[in-house]
């Protein structure tokens, strides 16, 4: 066996049995009496982390291979919803908010833009927002064209950051305070849409009042 | 959007996992979500013999299903074996790695599939939609089932025009319904409406098999190769560009391919056949026994299950053997034999599958020198075809050249002249071949039989001292072109013998000379150099005497 395969077949395993490790942690949450909750909580909010980290491994494991992720037909309200169900684990006080249209639909890769969308509510809850919102919108519907952004109330975009549109080599933090490797990633995702969907980007602005605004174009 | 809940009340539903943790972890999903009545399976096996006692409206299946069938086989043979109704519902589920390969099948495609680890609230949304688009092509998959294609796609082309967000479920089941009808034009229309704006694989893979289909073969396969390059591990594009390959007239480069498909998907049973029979045909025979030894394992429990995998699966082993007592051919022996048991009693039933297996019984044995269970084994498939009440001129040959090894010349010769009188006019030319191929093949070794004779009485004659007599037998002897060196060194010894003895007879010595000619030139190493050279020198001798 190719050390790569073997590597790669250590990464799935790791990923499967965090995957485990938080389902036992859910049923332990559950049936345990309420004054101990708040003792399982944290290792259930760090075992999704790792388990998040390990889902970005295989990812750019693969990513590194070249080896495409297929697209097909997907609904990004479900996406989000998947998003906001793995982040309200880790982030419970913030609000999470999915604006998205049940019948808005698109053509990507699910698994790669539910990665980009946990990455980037992450990334927001990390500098300090209290409230993030996942829209989403169909540019073209013929050609499932869509764009989807998150939204959020916190201390918004550097300067610098918005002149670079985070391509600065010292600086692809979506935030000041992060280490880049976030927003790294969901350019690495959206970059990989295009061999299927030409033009597609990521758009960083800051909200007129509060907050900083990404915007994924898979169009 | 449905109702999720009481859309699942009424569903016959069947889950399949290998896993006992996701099994009952997807059980109880679906309890929550609505599901009344679950059925659960371990395994491939189980899952078919299941499938086959009832009506299931939704299987979901994991993909990888630990040693036995896989998923995708499972609704292979489910959809193979029509126990699945079309507007059944089929969902594979599956970790991100396999998706590719999911995605891709456009033969047996899956309803759905879904991406492993899931929640709840996950597989509530995706049942949802998966169950939102079915109802949606409910009326294709209605008039599919009730064999109305030309309706089918009728109402297909409506769903085009008027929902255009079913683009891809609805090109995907109108493109196959073209190619049905051999619409090739029109299915190569509709597999590049999606490919515009989306890269599809399924739908390219679809335009290649119907330029393949409308004779620009080269394209289709420089099409399949273009796809291969972006999703390595699709499967069926090997398996299609085998075939291409074949009509082409490149059976070796079929079987690489062939080759490349099994060793990213080696559980699928027509796959192993497929190469197994490309292989033989290419003299490969290794890869062949190879591929029909996994047919036969992975068709054991699958409605796939032919007896011509056992069949040709000893004969591949047959290239191996010899009447050699090593471990590794009595190895191979065994192998064929084990084979040909299984069959046995797998089909006792069945006179013609056991008449087969009686020939290629009997083949095995002649392999091995093993000649009397060679003749049992013919012998035994003489009364089975006299059982056949039309026997095909396939197996009439069959048992021609049984009779030919096995020693039976009469009985082959006699069964030759029946095919020749009775039905030579209905014989297919690749059959008055065989038989004109065997008749060569008994006329040979008549002629090795008779001269071999001669050759004995010759001796005999020559060494009683009869020389003019030993003459007169080789001379009969060499008349047949097939004789061998012994037998005309023989013939020369007993001319030479006969000149020293009596006379210079200048006919026998010219007659040495021709059949020296014959025999052209024997090398040093050659054990028969010393005599040959001997009556050389003796002929030169005796020539130089008669002044010649």
């Amino acid at each position: 066996m190719k050390f790569e395969q073997l590597a790669a077949a250590v990464i799935h395993d790791v990923k499967n049995q965090l995957q485990s490790l938080m389902d036992e942690e859910q049923l332990a949450l559950e049936q345990l009496p309420d004054q101990y909750r708040s003792i399982v909580e944290p290792i259930l909010q760090r075992t999704s982390r790792l388990k998040d980290d390990a889902l970005q491994l295989v990812i750019l494991f693969r990513l590194g291979q070249n080896r495409p992720f297929p697209m097909d037909d997907a609904w990004p309200r479900d996406t989000a919803n998947d998003a906001i169900e793995a982040a309200a684990i880790q982030f419970p006080s913030v609000k999470l908010v999915n604006d998205i249209d049940e019948d808005c639909q698109g053509f990507y890769n699910e698994n790669l833009i539910h990665l980009a969308l946990m990455t980037l509510i992450t990334n927001s809850a990390q500098a300090g927002a209290t409230s993030i919102t996942l829209k989403a919108e169909e540019v073209d519907q013929d050609s499932g064209r869509l764009c989807i952004q998150v939204i959020d109330n916190g201390p918004g975009f550097s300067k610098t950051m918005l002149e670079t549109q985070g391509e600065s080599a010292d600086e692809h933090s979506s935030h000041d305070d992060g280490t880049g490797l976030g927003l790294y990633f969901v350019k690495l995702i959206v970059e990989h849409h295009k061999a299927s969907i030409q033009g597609a980007s990521v758009v960083l602005t800051n909200n007129s009042k509060k907050g900083a605004c990404v915007t994924l174009n898979l169009a | 959007m449905l109702n999720i809940e009481s859309s699942l009340s009424s569903k016959r539903i069947l889950i399949v996992d290998d896993l006992v943790q996701a099994r009952s972890s997807l059980k109880n999903m679906m309890g929550i979500i609505g599901a009344q009545s679950i059925d659960t399976a371990t395994d491939g096996r189980e899952a078919m013999e299941l499938i086959l006692e009832n009506d299931y409206d939704l299987v979901l299946s994991d993909y990888n299903l630990g040693k036995g069938k896989d998923g995708q086989q499972i609704l292979e043979e489910a959809r193979f074996s029509n126990r699945l109704k079309a507007t059944a519902q089929f969902i594979l589920v599956t970790g991100e790695n396999a998706v590719e390969r999911v995605m891709g099948a456009l033969e047996y495609e899956p309803d759905a599939y879904i991406t492993k680890p899931f929640t709840l609230s996950m597989l509530r949304e995706r049942l949802k939609r998966i169950f939102h688009t079915k109802e949606e092509l409910r009326p294709i998959n209605e008039a599919i089932e009730s064999g109305d294609i030309s309706q089918a796609i009728e109402i297909a082309n409506f769903l085009l025009e008027s929902k255009p967000r079913l683009l891809l479920p609805v090109s995907r089941i109108l493109g196959k319904l073209y190619m049905r009808q051999e619409r090739y034009e029109e299915a190569l229309y509709v597999y590049s409406q999606p490919l515009n704006t989306r890269m599809v694989s399924w739908a390219r893979l679809g335009q290649a098999i119907c330029m393949h289909y409308l004779g620009d073969s080269l394209g289709a396969l420089a099409l399949i190769r273009q796809t291969l390059v972006d999703y390595p591990m699709y499967v069926q594009c090997h398996d299609w560009a085998a075939r291409i390959l074949l009509a082409l007239g490149k059976p070796e480069e079929a079987q690489e391919q062939l080759e490349l498909a099994a060793a990213i998907s080696p559980r699928a049973v027509l796959r192993q056949m497929e190469l197994g029979y490309l292989a033989s045909q290419n003299g490969d025979h290794k890869i062949a026994e190879v591929a029909f030894e996994q047919s036969i394992r992975l068709g054991r429990h699958s409605c796939y299950k032919a007896s011509g995998n056992y069949l040709q699966f000893a004969r591949e082993l047959q290239h191996g053997l010899t009447s050699e007592k090593t471990r590794d051919n009595i190895n191979l022996r065994n192998k064929a034999l084990r084979a040909i048991d299984e069959l046995r009693q797998e089909y006792s039933g069945h006179v013609s599958i056991m008449f087969d297996t009686c020939i290629v019984e009997g083949k095995t044995y002649t392999a091995v020198a093993e000649s009397d269970k060679a003749k049992e084994a013919v012998d035994r498939a003489e009364s089975m075809l006299a059982r056949i009440q039309t026997p095909t001129p396939d197996q009439r040959l069959s048992m021609t050249e049984a009779f030919i090894d096995t020693g039976q010349h009469v009985k082959a010769k006699d069964l030759m002249n029946t095919m020749r009188d009775s039905k030579a006019s209905n014989l297919a030319q690749n059959a008055l071949d065989k038989l004109r191929a065997l008749e060569d093949k008994l006329n040979a070794m008549t002629i090795r039989e008779h001269t071999a004779k001669l050759n004995a009485e010759g001796v005999s004659l020559y060494e009683q001292g009869k020389l003019m007599e030993a003459i007169e037998v080789f001379d009969q002897a060499v008349k047949y072109d097939e004789v061998g060196v012994s037998v005309l060194l023989n013939a020369i010894q007993a001319k030479v013998s006969h000149i020293e003895r009596t006379e210079l007879d200048i006919r026998q010595l010219k007659d040495c000379y021709t059949l020296f000619k014959r025999i052209g030139n024997v090398g040093h190493l050659d054990e028969r150099y010393d005599r040959y050279d001997r009556l050389k020198t003796t002929c030169i001798r005796l020539k130089r005497a008669a002044g010649l």
